[in-house]
This record gives C-alpha cells, structure tokens and sequence, in this order.
C-alpha cells in the first residue's frame, strides 16, 4: 500500500511538473499577446481560462480558420464563409454554400467581439466560445466532418506538428488545442476602430457630421434597447416580426430551448460593420439597409411571440420613422465600418 | 482474497448487540478500525419490468398502454459523492467523475478510486453533465467528450452532451410499430436538465485498504417513460429538444436507480 501511494505520489509531482513546465514553455515574453479591451466596450465574456494568450496560438488558430481539412472532403474551411474583407462574413450571399454545394439555411453571420459574446449563432447553439467551431464542423451541408477525423489529418502535416508544439507543446496533436487556437483567433477579432469609435472616444479622426449625430440621436432612441452598448447587441433572442419563410420555417432559438416563446426568435445580430455584411437577417431576405428599416417602420408581422418592444402603445406595431430619419439611422450606421479591423494583416 | 456477504456482517451485530441488551451488560464490541483507501465500483444492471433487458425485443404493456422494443440505451452519470453513516460525504476528484454507461454490455461498471475508508451508506451521483463543466471549456471535455463521440452522447448542432440515448420501436394498442428516439440534455443556456440521484443503501459499502466494495445498481428501464410522469410515445416519438418533455423524463431518470445488493472484498 505504502508503494503504492509512493507511487501515485510520484506521478502527480511529474504530473505536476510536466504541467508547469508547458505553462513555462509558453510563457515567452515574446510570445505574450496583450489583449487591449477597448474603454468603450463592455467587460470579457471569454475568460481565456487554460488558453492564455499568446502570438503563436493565435497564428495557429489562424491557419487552422483557413484550412479546408477542417471538412470531410477538405474543400471549405471557416474562411470559405467567413470572409475578412467582409468582416468575416459572406458577401452578397444570402445562404453560404457548404459540403457537395449545398445550401444552408441561415446566412453566415459576420465574426467580430466574440469574446464578449455569452451566446453564439443565431439560435445560442453553443454558450462557449471553444465550441463554436463544433457546430459548423458538424453540420451535414456545411463540413460534415468530426473532431478526431480532422485531428488525424492535421498529425499527418508536418506544419502542424511544429505549429501546436509552438503554441501548446502539444506534439501530439489534440482536438483541445485545436479547438483552443481557433478560439483565440475569433477572440482577436476585435472590430472597435470605426469612426464612431474614434468619436465616443473623443480621439482624433472622430469626428461625425450633423446627419451622423442626428442619426446617432434616432439610433439610441427608437434601436438602442435591443442593439445596446457599443457592441451594438443586447445577446438576447428576439422575434423581430419577419414574415415566417415557409419553405425554411426556421423555429430559430426554439430549435434549441424548445421553450414556445422562443419561435421565431433570432439573436440580436450586431450593427457592427453592418455596411458590409449585407445581405440582412438571419434568413439574408433583405439586401440593403433601405430595406432593413423599411421593413422594422412598416413591414413587421404580429404574432404570438413578436417581440413587445415593437408593440406600441397605440397598439400599433413597429419603429415609427420618417424616411428622413430612416436615411439618418443609415448614415450613422455605416460610421460603425471599420476600415482597421478588415485590414488587420494579423487576422 | 476472500469475499465476504456484508448480510453476515450484519446478522452478527445484531445477534451480538442483542445479546449485550438482553444481558443489559457492557459488552464492547469493537468495531473494525477502517484505514487506508480502496476502490469502489459501481455495477448497473439494466432491466425492464424486473428482468434483464433483452435488446430487440418487445415488452409488455406499459401503464401508458405502449410496449416498447429497445434497442439503444447509453447516459451519462456523474459527480459521484459518497456519503457515511455520520453523514459525512466523500466527493469524488470532479475531473475523474464522468462516467458513460453502455446498457449494452451486460454488469457495466464503473470505478472510482482511492476512495477514503468508511462504512458508506448512501451514495448520491448526477445524470448528465452540469453546466459548471461544460462551461469550463474544451480543456476540460477533451477525453470525456471524444469518449462521448465515439457512443453518440454528443450533439453536433448544438454543442452539448446528451445525457441520455434511448431509441428502439414501440407499438400502441396493437398498432403497427414506430420508432422511438430519446435524446435529453441540456437546451444551451436555457433549460438545465442535468439531475441527481440520492441512493440509499440496504447495507453498508465498507472500504479501507482490506475492503473493495461493489455496488450494484439495478435500473428500471421502462421508468423513464413510466414513472412520476407519464409520457406517452405516440404523441411524440422523438424526444430531443422538448422543454416540456425533457425535464420529466430527465425526473422519471432520477426514479429508475435502486440499489440491489452491495458486494464486499476482504483481502
């Protein structure tokens, strides 16, 4: 008995050890990435709990973004959808086309300020950002594919074996650190340089004009209860009235709650960049802004679970606004592009 | 190795606590100094309607008049705590206490590990994985998770657990059959489904460095949709994210365990 405990003694102090030694291992300063929280934005929801940050994982999480072995046939990758130039989402297409061509049935959504998000997906489909990638991953149009399958591939490509021994010291090759990096990746992803920006900072280059201001005005008072902060989304799930697409019928957040009073409710998409991830809504049914708020001024559907805050107290439904103000919104909206973000050579 | 029935034990103590009453005499009987650790398992046995599950076959009749043909049960247990006759409870390691179960494989049995020495009466353990895990992120998943892979616990398009897998036919009245699918977890952030299990033991499980015990666990499969709620396949047969559904039979789950017998090793 007494050698026995010796023993288990003996493996937790190696275990120990060898645990220390790959925190070590990676604790280069030169391998330190300071994450810089802008003053504007709300605190992190991703805690980088057991993923510190660092230079080397987020190269790999970026190279991994990239690569079409993330699929079972090996021809999409994140990036075939989630494109930079468009903040990470899919220009012009309603639905991305995935696995064998086929089509979703939500349009991708732009990748920014993940780590502030608590939610992720339209529906909340996962809660933690070290998991978002498994839902595309498995999904039968999008890259079909599995953790282990993809894991066997990537041991077999020596860049990757030098790849996650730099980041992790992980020569093995792991899921866990796959699904870490890719996670610190997004994480980066941080949109907080538009000119809005600059201006609610008070630095220089912020500086919007009367119509911005006065659309600025008209933002916070009739959108700002469900587009709120500056990362410009509550995270809840809303109904938003849109005529139900019959041939999709997407129960949208239901599909994951089964609660009844989440039919038909979608997550609050953030505004920002909004310029440049047309087309609209989870559906991509709308393609310009002019659309989007003429839909939310006169196009909204009552139905049971239509979310109240588009209920008026005249009993009236949707976001009274003039065209005048409608054009306003738009051009304070399009100063939330941020010309940095997209540019950034690190993402 | 030599294996003791606890009963025996048991009768013993009582004849001899009987004996010092009767006599109204202090006769102290020491009690066996426990030391050390060993390890405790835990064997399930599953069944439908007192007998051992046979897969591909139908049963009789429940309550709710379906007779059901299984042909799938896999779950999950977890966050095992053993509790002594003082009361004290003894938490197994979080990292090492998530445990899937095959009813496939007949005796399937799980183990934990250095368990302290005790006289261990009761024994309390979730179904399904709890929220604090799954949040801590893919550190903490990666064995358990890939484990659940491999046995289809895991959803693709959401990312969570299953926590428990049940599928096979059904035939209501005499109607043609169906086939069933239960598949309960958590809905994201939403509706936490995981739930404990509080089990008394009919005899103590000792442990200490000369003492290994087995518990084994009997489960009454047809409890799950036939206990505290009724839950009528017909009306849904296939159960995966239904906020009503789920939860009760997550609580007819809790129903199911019973400890049968507790089996003890001495050296």
């Amino acid at each position: 008995m007494f050698k026995e405990c010796v023993f288990i003694s003996l493996c937790l102090l190696l275990l120990s050890c060898s645990k220390d030694q790959s925190e070590r291992y990676s604790d280069d300063i030169d391998d330190a990435y300071e994450l810089i929280i802008p003053s504007n934005f709300p605190s992190l929801s991703y805690q980088y709990v057991n993923n510190g940050l660092k230079k080397s994982r987020i190269e790999l999480g970026k190279v991994l973004f990239h690569d079409v072995r993330l699929s079972a046939d090996n021809t999409i990758s994140c990036a075939s959808c989630h494109i930079k130039e468009f903040a990470f989402s899919d220009y012009g297409k309603a639905f991305s086309i995935g696995i064998d061509s086929l089509v979703g049935k939500r349009n991708a959504p732009a990748i920014q300020n993940m780590a502030f998000m608590t939610e992720y997906f339209y529906d909340g489909a996962s809660n933690n950002l070290e998991m978002v990638p498994i839902v595309p991953i498995h999904n039968e149009v999008e890259m079909r594919e599995n953790l282990p399958s993809i894991v066997e591939k990537l041991r077999s490509e020596p860049m990757y074996r030098s790849l996650f021994e730099k980041a992790f010291n992980d020569r093995e090759i792991t899921s866990t650190s796959m699904l870490k990096a890719l996670a610190q990746y997004m994480a980066v992803m941080i949109s907080s340089n538009s000119r809005y920006d600059r201006y609610v900072r008070g630095e220089k280059g912020g500086t919007l004009s009367q119509i911005e201001k006065t659309g600025l005005q008209l933002f916070q008072q009739k959108c700002a209860a469900c587009h709120s902060t500056d990362l410009f989304t509550d995270q809840s799930f809303r109904n938003n009235g849109l005529q139900v697409n019959e041939k999709l019928n997407d129960l949208g957040r239901y599909e994951v709650t089964g609660f009844d009073e989440d039919k038909f409710a979608f997550k609050v998409s953030s505004l920002r960049n909004v310029e440049l991830t047309a087309p609209y809504m989870h559906d991509g049914r709308f393609n310009t802004l002019e659309e989007v708020l003429a839909f939310y001024t006169n196009g909204i559907v009552d139905s049971e679970t239509l979310d109240p805050l588009l209920k008026r107290k005249d009993g009236r439904i949707g976001i009274e606004l003039s065209s005048d103000e409608q054009h306003a919104i738009i051009r304070f909206l399009k100063t939330l592009t941020d010309h940095q973000f997209i540019a950034n050579p690190q993402l | 190795m030599k294996k003791v029935y606890i009963l025996l034990f048991a009768v013993i103590a009582f004849v001899f606590t009987s004996c010092s009453s009767d006599d109204n005499a202090v006769v102290e009987v020491p009690e066996e100094v426990l030391e050390g650790t060993n390890s405790v398992s835990f064997v399930f046995n599953h069944q439908m309607f007192g007998e051992d599950i046979v897969y591909d076959q139908y049963y009789k009749e429940n309550s709710i008049g379906e007779s059901l043909n299984i042909t799938f049960l896999k779950y999950i247990v977890s966050n095992f705590v053993l509790i002594d006759e003082k009361g004290a409870e003894f938490t197994y390691k979080k990292d090492d206490s998530y445990f899937f179960v095959d009813s496939k494989t007949k005796d399937f049995k799980i183990t934990l590990n250095n368990v302290p020495a005790g006289r261990y009466s009761k024994v309390k353990f979730g179904v399904g994985v709890d929220q604090e895990k799954y949040l801590r992120g893919m550190e903490d998943q990666q064995e358990f998770w890939d484990l659940c892979k491999e046995h289809d616990l895991i959803w693709g398009w959401i990312t969570g657990y299953k926590f428990i897998n049940c599928q096979g036919l059904f035939k209501t009245g005499g109607q043609d059959e169906e086939g069933f699918q239960l598949h309960i977890g958590s809905h994201g952030s939403k509706l936490d489904n995981y739930k404990e299990v509080l089990l008394k033991s009919p005899q103590h499980f000792v442990v200490s460095a000369k003492h290994k015990s087995t518990v084994h666990v009997d489960l009454e499969v047809s409890k799950l949709l036939d206990s505290t709620h009724k839950i009528a396949l017909k009306e849904s047969p296939y159960i995966m994210i239904d906020a009503v559904r789920a939860p009760k039979i997550m609580q007819n789950a809790q129903t199911m365990f019973n400890i049968r017998s507790i089996v003890i090793d001495k050296e």
